[in-house]
């Protein structure tokens, strides 16, 4: 074997660390990897390829989706119902996860009413398609949107009285919307689903009614927080009080519980035990039929 | 031999001749220009998979930092991205359009390996960490297919397909490339997470394009630097649910991943609403459609050709 000088040094230098490592003390070896440890702590971290992302079918909770089953079947049920000028009753939704919005728009195309669900996957800022579906030949309308629908459903069907004793001679009583009505959850306060019309989003508590004028629109209820009693004095949407307090003689609960014909379909749910107050007609005075 | 009559016959062959040769170089010229344009599709879809094959990862694995700081991190991308914008014209009933359209937009998708990879038009870059996320993000976006709607008019008389029936077309029309998936199926969920834009309607004789945007990178900093950059150059609030009012421009004009954009324009959510009603508004909100800052998922959208090619790489993106 030729010894050359690249194979002296070589061995030298092995022989070198060798004897450092043997006689260098006992933590010279604990030293040496702690050094080398560090050295390494200090190189950049590498590696090849970019992360292969995966998707998959955006969905919604399951009790959105029941929700959401129940909402199109009973709009589905209501355009292929003869009857007009009557009001449904159904479950409604519960709270709506953040990331979750219902979109509802009428389009010509398909000669009806389109519905969409859409959810945020993760994080995300932007919006995936969860389903969507037609109810035929449906217009979307709200008892909202200017004083003139408010006031007009009020005064034609929760307390006709008052408009006779107010002059009040206005039949529009509901509000066509031609652009798409969102339905999603608030969280500026307090946790609730809105109603957003067009004109910004308002307070949702009409949720478990829709009311049906004639044989094509069907439309919702956005509400304002009432004074403790039924009306229509905000051009937003009808007081909440008209859509939920069941012992409010012009509220839309109580005349319904007392005249089950102005239901399209269906029989009357109670939430709370309605209690006609003493010295008052529980009867509802008689509904006028309206229109826009 | 009958002169005449032997001119004659030489003339209606010469003639046939003529006319033969023509009709086969039209057919052979428009099955060179599709197999051109299929070329141009696999070189491009490969080229995606090549680049993302081989990225040069410096320090960008959260799992493995340790408590040091790292002196530098990128990322080094030796592939280019051999991706030219597809120039086509389309013709046919409303159906027939639509179907086009879409076919491109899934086809945009898949030349961008169905949105497996973020940042894939994003150039190599090794920064000094202490200061990666001051950096601005810088994820462009590509124009697939410019796209001219060769006909005078539709049919129905109808002037234009209006962006919810388009995207409505999308989500209830099966792609035949991909069993049982629809247009948007196929795009929001196969592969990686994906999204649609529609920011116009089509019209007859109008040009559009179809781009494809790739998703940034999640970058959650742990550093005060890190938020910081991540703060000043986000926008305030995601443009996850935007619209714009019908007076202006017809109708639904702007729409993404399944909503519309028409009405009000809804800024990170419900609290803070701006109303579109003149044209810088407009520019606002097409602006953040294209804007790089805050995209979380690969989105493939639908323009006008001018706003596309504006905003997004265009031709040869190899030249860049």
């Amino acid at each position: 074997m030729t010894l050359t000088v690249e194979k002296i040094i070589g061995y030298t230098i092995a022989i070198v660390v060798l004897l450092f490592l043997v006689f260098g003390g006992g933590d010279a070896f604990a030293n040496t990897k702690n050094a080398a440890n560090k050295i390494i702590s200090w190189l950049p971290d590498l590696s090849f390829g970019q992360k292969n992302l995966t998707a998959s079918k955006p969905t919604v909770p399951e009790t959105q989706q029941v929700e959401i089953n129940k909402f199109k079947e009973t709009l589905q049920k209501l355009m292929t119902s003869d009857k007009e000028n009557c009001f449904v009753q159904f479950d409604g939704f519960s709270e709506l996860p953040e990331s979750v919005q219902l979109k509802l728009y009428h389009d010509d195309a398909v000669g009806g009413t389109v519905l969409t669900v859409s959810n945020k996957p993760g994080e995300s800022t932007h919006e995936q398609m969860v389903s969507t579906f037609v109810i035929d030949k449906m217009y979307p309308c709200v008892i909202g949107g200017g004083s003139v629908y408010t006031q007009g459903f009020y005064h034609n069907y929760l307390d006709p009285g008052d408009s006779k004793e107010n002059n009040w001679n206005g039949n529009q009583v509901f509000n066509a919307i031609t652009q798409p009505i969102l339905f999603n959850l608030d969280t500026t306060l307090v946790n609730e689903n809105v109603i957003n019309y067009g004109a910004g989003s308002v307070d949702f508590h009409g949720d478990h009614w829709l009311y049906k004028p004639d044989k094509t629109h069907i439309c919702f209820f956005p509400t304002v927080n009432g004074n403790w009693a039924c009306d229509g004095d905000s051009p937003e949407g009808l007081d909440d009080d008209c859509l939920t307090d069941e012992t409010e003689t012009t509220s839309l609960p109580y005349r319904v519980q007392h005249d089950s014909s102005l239901l399209c379909f269906g029989e009357f749910k109670s939430t709370a035990k309605a209690q006609p107050q003493s010295g008052q007609d529980a009867s509802p005075t008689g509904i006028k039929k309206g229109t826009t | 031999m009958n002169t005449k009559s032997f001119a004659m016959g030489q003339l209606v062959i010469i003639i046939l001749t003529v006319v033969s040769f023509m009709l086969i170089a039209t057919v052979v010229s428009r099955a060179f220009s599709n197999k051109d344009d299929a070329a141009a599709e696999a070189l491009c879809q490969e080229s995606i998979a090549w680049r993302a094959a081989t990225v040069l990862n410096i320090n960008t694995d959260e799992k493995s930092k340790n408590l040091d700081i790292d002196v530098v991190k990128g990322k080094l991308k030796p592939i280019p991205t051999l991706c030219k914008t597809i120039d086509k014209k389309i013709d046919g009933d409303q159906r027939k359009i639509k179907e086009q359209l879409a076919n491109q937009m899934a086809r945009c998708w898949w030349m961008f390996n169905e949105g497996r990879y973020d940042e894939i038009l994003h150039g190599s870059k090794v920064v000094p960490a202490l200061i990666s996320n001051l950096d601005e993000a810088n994820n462009e976006c590509f124009v697939c297919y410019a796209t001219i709607i060769n006909e005078d008019k539709f049919d129905d008389k109808k002037e234009s397909i209006k962006s919810e029936e388009f995207l409505n077309y999308l989500a209830t029309t099966n792609y035949t490339k991909v069993p049982d998936k629809t247009y948007l199926d196929y795009i929001q969920s196969f592969g990686g997470p994906g999204g649609v834009q529609i920011l116009t309607n089509i019209e007859p004789r109008h040009a559009y394009g179809i781009t494809f945007m790739a998703k940034n990178i999640d970058n959650v900093e742990s550093t005060w630097l890190g938020w910081f950059g991540k703060t000043i150059s986000g926008t305030a609030g995601g443009a996850a649910t935007v619209w714009a009012a019908g007076t202006a421009l017809s109708a639904c004009t702007l729409a993404t991943a399944g909503v519309c954009l028409l009405g009000v324009a809804v800024l990170g959510g419900t609290t803070a609403v701006i109303t579109y009603s003149a044209a810088s508004d407009l520019e606002v909100l097409v602006n953040r459609a294209y804007s790089s800052t805050e995209r979380d998922i690969s989105i493939v959208s639908i323009d006008t050709l001018d706003r596309a090619q504006a905003h997004c790489f265009k031709k040869d993106i190899a030249e860049k």
